[in-house]
């Protein structure tokens, strides 16, 4: 990742904001109405799935390799 | 007076062209010794013939020799069966008896008198006759069983199969005489009249019970089937072919005969009864299967399985269930007796090559013999567009019609299990490393024998109303 | 001329599957192209309302029945067994083939099938053909796996075959039609079957185990046609089933939660089929012509791009012979027109304006917004976030950057290359001009992807999920492990049942059989002929007189007489009844 790579991502997520406020919609949700709400849900969303799996994981999901393979 | 007409004579021709030739193919053994292909020649010959002559008596069934049997019709399409299966094990029985060293005429024409005792069977319209169709063809058998005489596992096979035989023939002659002693007559006509006052009496309950017992002994159903594997096993791998499909085809069309055509069974204790022995062939069957390592074990006691399925058409005991059973019957002669005769390619002197692990790699080989292998095995499985689905899709539709959704429902979960020890055939000899071949260049009669098998398994599998259609008028009396 | 002889499209493919094997080796990939081209051609002239019927015993068969909603699926069928010939046509084996063009054929004959009996057949034959490309992969593990697949699809037609007896008995027709929702206990058994085959949890989890096993090329097949397959089934007999709505939502994030887990690439990729066809399944759920269209137009672009995902994990498992993610790295100096497909179809997926991910989950999103389903409508946004985490940046950081390669791939054969590129133009092109695809949906409900609303909240939602991933990539590196999922419940009791009921039931029969052989030859002692048990007392005496060797022969009777004799009997009363 280079700097201009975090640039043109800044950009990206400033121009939505721009959107969102400069081209107003109908509130059709409750979201609707909270700026850059799904910035917010990306982020913590993901990071969610990543500690919720890996702790499933952790608890009793994750075996060795061969677990069936004693049959 | 008793007379017979030249009409009995002509209507069972079959049945005498049959039965001359295999005392011509015995004379032919007893005065030029050691020329066993005479007699194979002979009985070929007069199973073909017999069986063009019954393709022609294919019309409505006629009752013969003052009500005794029925000839044509329901009959006829029996003896189609029986006489195919037995064609196609005289041709597959010649080059394996060869390498096996048991070329032997006499077994032609055993195979021939065991073949009229089944015609007999399903053409009986009196219990007498019933008894004397069972017996015809279960002496030959008896004796074909240990025909390898020298094999111990054959002399096994042969005892346990006659002493279990006789016991059942015990259980045959006491039923036809309770029967007969609450009823006055052995005529099954007679006695389907009357049947709705008999179905009271309680000594004739127990006599049907006997017949009960002992076909279940003779189609190997679930606890009777004891004897099976361990004959099926120790016979000649041909002759095994043979009594899995023939004899239990003509087992089955006399219970039908007898069961579905005659007595009104559907919600009565017999039907119940009957539901429960399918019930437990069914899943006894298919379970025991799945530990077998012996090919021959393993088809055994697949047959066993299959005779689950084809009682619960005998319990559901409705048009459907009927249809089926005479569907399933044709269907499961080819698929099993092709399977055999794949399998007596393969095997080779002292009941080598009969394990599953000498099929690995098979297909690599022998290419069109795994192919049609594998259509036997799919077909067996139940698996469309083969012939075995149709015979399990109208037995089960017929259970769920009787309201026995239960017993279809068993039925449809144990082949499932089922497909698990056909198809690690299959996967043996696709996908996995092997040396295996058939034990010797196999003539183009045998070759074309299963070909023939195969093709009507998809035949039928693609188009089942072509034996749907004509099976539809057999229960009218 | 064509309009008056509509033959079905899957009969190509049958046919090319028949001859293919007899041709020379040199022609067998061109007409494997050639008949699913033939199929395709037949898709779009067939025109609308036609039938081809055949009677069947006292039924009518309706082989093949067009409409609007077949036409859309049966395409993608056809479009996508063409691309995956061409993506197989140098690895594949000719067994291959042959069951990939069934596989295909019987996918399009569920497409098309007018009654319940035709489309239960070729359910069956798609179970049976596609668990050869499990098995052409020629290992233990996938042996092992087909056997299984195949069990539980069988188990899964075997519900539907007795949810169609019951409906058949029961209302004494084999035409499909809707059911309304909650209808019977037939309905119940056929949403069951067809559950199983859209791999709904719990009745899932063959997909996860069979998939990674398969070929390389025929995952591609795989990917594409039982699960989908299903969903039209969805959509044509259960629509507005409210249920399906809370199913379809639950497996989006079950394949998202399991795909963090996975090490195999091809076992995320799996995952994420799960994933997608919740979409799919909860746009059935809500049952709205908007979500039906939404889940017909997401299945088709479902197809293309997991397809082109399932090609790219496949080269790099044909390249390097490797498909864990704890083995791979740093490949993309290697193979950079095949990362750039990949990423193509990991695009598409992840809803990047202009791929047609985009164009078609909006849609079943947007009609689960208009029924007001809003928790569904988050759940839905979440899977997306964890689609583009595993697809389009967990995977194919972990296989083509992240350290340095390990592994020697071997040139990528052209023909994959060619195939993926075809997959990835569709990809695109749906993704710039949807209407291609919205003019053809079956159902009366327009839908706009480019508005500004759902462009801006798809880029702040893929920005800021790149943003997590990166800060938080090392939680993602695999792992050399496997997870446990509801296979495990026909899976680890297997050995318990085995040794319970299998060998117990022979053992139960031997034990009796011996029992019994016992009893009879006590009896045959006691009931015996007394006189050889005196034998020992005069054995001196009588022992001398050995009989000699028996000798059959000696003891025969001339039997030819008897014979003749009776055959002259027989003769002459034959003769007498005629002369009567």
């Amino acid at each position: 990742m280079r700097p201009w790579h975090w640039m043109s991502l800044v950009l990206l997520a400033a121009l939505s904001l721009f959107a969102e406020f400069a081209m107003p919609h109908d509130a059709e949700h409750w979201w609707s109405v909270v700026p850059g709400f799904f910035m917010l849900f990306g982020f913590v969303g993901c990071l969610v799935i990543i500690f919720f799996s890996k702790a499933l994981g952790k608890l009793f999901l994750q075996q060795d390799e061969d677990y069936y393979d004693d049959l | 007076m008793i007379v017979i007409r030249l009409e009995d004579l002509l209507y069972s021709a079959p049945l005498l062209v049959l039965t001359s030739s295999g005392l011509l193919a015995l004379i032919a053994e007893a005065a030029g010794r050691d020329k066993p292909v005479i007699s194979y020649y002979t009985s070929l010959i007069g199973v073909i013939t017999s069986l063009i002559l019954t393709f022609l008596n294919l019309g409505a069934g006629v009752p013969v020799f003052n009500n005794m049997i029925l000839q044509g019709g329901y009959a006829a399409y029996c003896n189609l069966i029986f006489l195919s299966s037995a064609l196609l094990s005289i041709v597959l029985s010649r080059s394996y008896l060869e390498r096996m060293q048991y070329h032997r005429g006499e077994f032609y024409v055993l195979i021939v008198f065991a073949t009229a005792g089944m015609m007999l069977m399903a053409a009986a319209l009196d219990l007498t006759i019933v008894f004397l169709g069972i017996e015809l063809m279960s002496i030959c058998l008896y004796v074909l069983a240990g025909f390898m005489r020298k094999k111990e596992l054959a002399n096994e096979a042969a005892l346990k199969y006659f002493l279990l035989g006789a016991f059942a023939t015990g259980f045959l002659l006491y039923g036809i005489a309770l029967i007969y002693g609450t009823s006055g007559t052995t005529n099954l006509v007679v006695i389907s009249r009357s049947f709705a006052q008999l179905s009271g009496n309680s000594l004739f309950l127990i006599g049907c019970g006997m017949l009960i017992v002992a076909f279940s002994f003779k189609i190997a159903a679930v606890p009777f089937h004891m004897w099976a594997p361990d004959v099926y096993e120790g016979a000649p791998t041909t002759v095994t072919a043979f009594m899995s499909t023939g004899a239990k085809a003509a087992a089955f069309a006399t219970f039908v005969a007898v069961f579905v055509r005659v007595f009104d069974i559907p919600g009565t204790a017999l039907s119940s009864v009957l539901a429960l022995i399918a019930a437990a062939s069914m899943i006894v069957g298919n379970v025991t299967a799945i530990a077998q390592n012996n090919v021959k074990r393993m088809l055994a006691y697949s047959s066993i399985a299959h005779t689950g399925y084809m009682l619960s058409g005998i319990a559901a005991g409705n048009a459907e269930g009927e249809q089926g059973i005479l569907f399933y019957l044709v269907a499961y002669t080819f698929m099993n007796i092709g399977a055999f005769g794949i399998v007596s390619w393969v095997e080779q002197q002292e009941d080598r090559k009969l394990k599953f692990d000498d099929y690995a790699g098979f297909s690599a080989r022998q290419p069109a013999v795994a192919v049609l292998m594998s259509v036997f095995m799919f077909s067996l499985a139940g698996i469309p567009p083969f012939a075995g689905f149709f015979g399990k899709y109208y037995v089960f539709l017929a259970a769920v019609k009787a309201d026995m959704t239960w017993l279809a429902i068993i039925g449809v979960m144990t082949s499932l299990v089922s497909v698990y020890y056909y198809l690690r055939l299959v996967v043996l000899m696709y996908f996995c490393e092997g040396e295996s071949d058939v034990a010797a260049k196999v003539p183009l009669a045998a070759i074309s024998a299963v070909t023939l098998a195969a093709v009507l398994v998809i035949l039928l599998g693609i188009y089942p109303s072509l034996l749907v259609d004509m099976t539809k008028g057999f229960f009218k009396i | 001329m064509i309009s008056e002889l509509p033959v079905p499209p899957w009969l190509f493919l049958i046919g090319g599957a028949l001859i293919l094997p007899v041709l020379p080796k040199l022609l067998r990939s061109p007409a494997f192209l050639l008949t699913s081209l033939l199929s395709m051609a037949f898709v779009w002239f067939i025109p609308e309302g036609a039938r081809f019927e055949v009677p069947f015993a006292s039924y009518t068969l309706i082989l093949c029945q067009m409409d609007q909603l077949s036409r859309v699926f049966g395409t993608i069928f056809a479009l996508i067994a063409f691309a995956g010939g061409v993506y197989g046509f140098r690895v594949q084996s000719t067994g291959e083939q042959v069951a990939a063009l069934l596989y295909a054929a019987s996918a399009l004959g569920v497409t098309f099938a007018g009654d319940y009996v035709t489309l239960f057949f070729f359910w069956e034959l798609m179970a049976v053909s596609s668990t050869y490309l499990v098995w052409a992969r020629r290992t233990v593990e996938s042996q092992r796996a087909g056997i299984r697949y195949l069990l539980v699809h069988l188990f899964g037609g075997s519900l539907l075959l007795a949810g169609i007896l019951l409906h058949t008995v029961k209302t004494g027709t084999i035409l499909i039609s809707a059911f309304e929702p909650d209808a019977s206990a037939s309905a119940w058994l056929i949403l069951g079957g067809v559950a199983l085959n859209a791999a709904i949890p719990p009745l899932h989890a063959w997909l996860v185990d069979a998939y990674p096993r398969a070929t390389v090329a025929g995952a591609v097949f795989l990917s594409a046609f039982t699960t989908k397959a299903a969903v039209y089934v969805l959509v044509r007999i259960f629509p507005g089933w409210d249920i399906l709505i809370a199913f379809g939502v639950l497996m989006a994030l079950y394949g998202v939660v399991y795909a963090v887990l996975a090490n195999d690439i091809r076992e995320i990729l799996a995952y994420h089929i799960i994933s997608q066809v919740g979409y799919m399944v909860a746009g059935v759920g809500i049952g709205t012509e908007m979500s039906l269209n939404g889940t017909t137009a997401h299945a088709f672009s479902h197809i293309l791009y997991k397809a082109l995902l399932f090609m790219g994990a496949g080269v790099v498992l044909h390249t390097t012979g490797r498909s864990k993610l704890t083995e791979l790295g740093g490949l993309a100096r290697a193979m950079p027109a095949v990362l750039a497909l990949y990423m193509v179809g990991a695009f598409s997926i992840s809803g990047f304006p202009l791929f047609n991910g985009f164009i078609s989950k909006g849609m079943v999103v947007s009609a689960a917004a208009e029924a007001h389903f809003e928790i569904a409508v988050l759940l839905l946004h979440l899977a997306s976030v964890g689609t583009f985490l595993h697809t389009g940046l967990k995977l194919p950081y972990f296989t083509w950057f992240a350290e340095e390669s390990t592994a020697l791939p071997t040139k990528t054969p052209p023909s994959m290359l060619v195939g993926m590129s075809i997959v990835a133009f569709f990809c695109a092109l749906f993704g710039i001009a949807p209407s291609l695809l919205y003019r053809h949906l079956p159902f009366n409900a327009s839908f706009e992807p480019y508005t500004i609303p759902h462009l801006v909240e798809t880029t702040q939602l893929l920005v800021f999920t790149f943003m997590s991933f990166w800060v938080f990539r090392r939680h993602l590196r695999g792992e050399f492990t496997i997870s446990l999922d509801t296979d495990w419940l026909y899976r680890k009791p297997a050995r318990v049942v085995n040794r319970s009921v299998v060998l117990s039931a022979g053992a139960f029969f031997d034990a009796a059989e011996r029992i019994a052989e016992t009893v009879v030859k006590q009896l045959t002692i006691i009931l015996g002929n007394p006189w050889p048990r005196t034998r020992g007392i005069f054995q001196h005496e009588w022992g001398a007189n050995v009989p000699a060797a028996f000798e059959p022969n000696a003891a025969r009777p001339p039997m030819e007489k008897v014979i003749a004799l009776v055959l002259a009997c027989f003769l002459l009363a034959a003769l007498l009844s005629v002369a009567r």
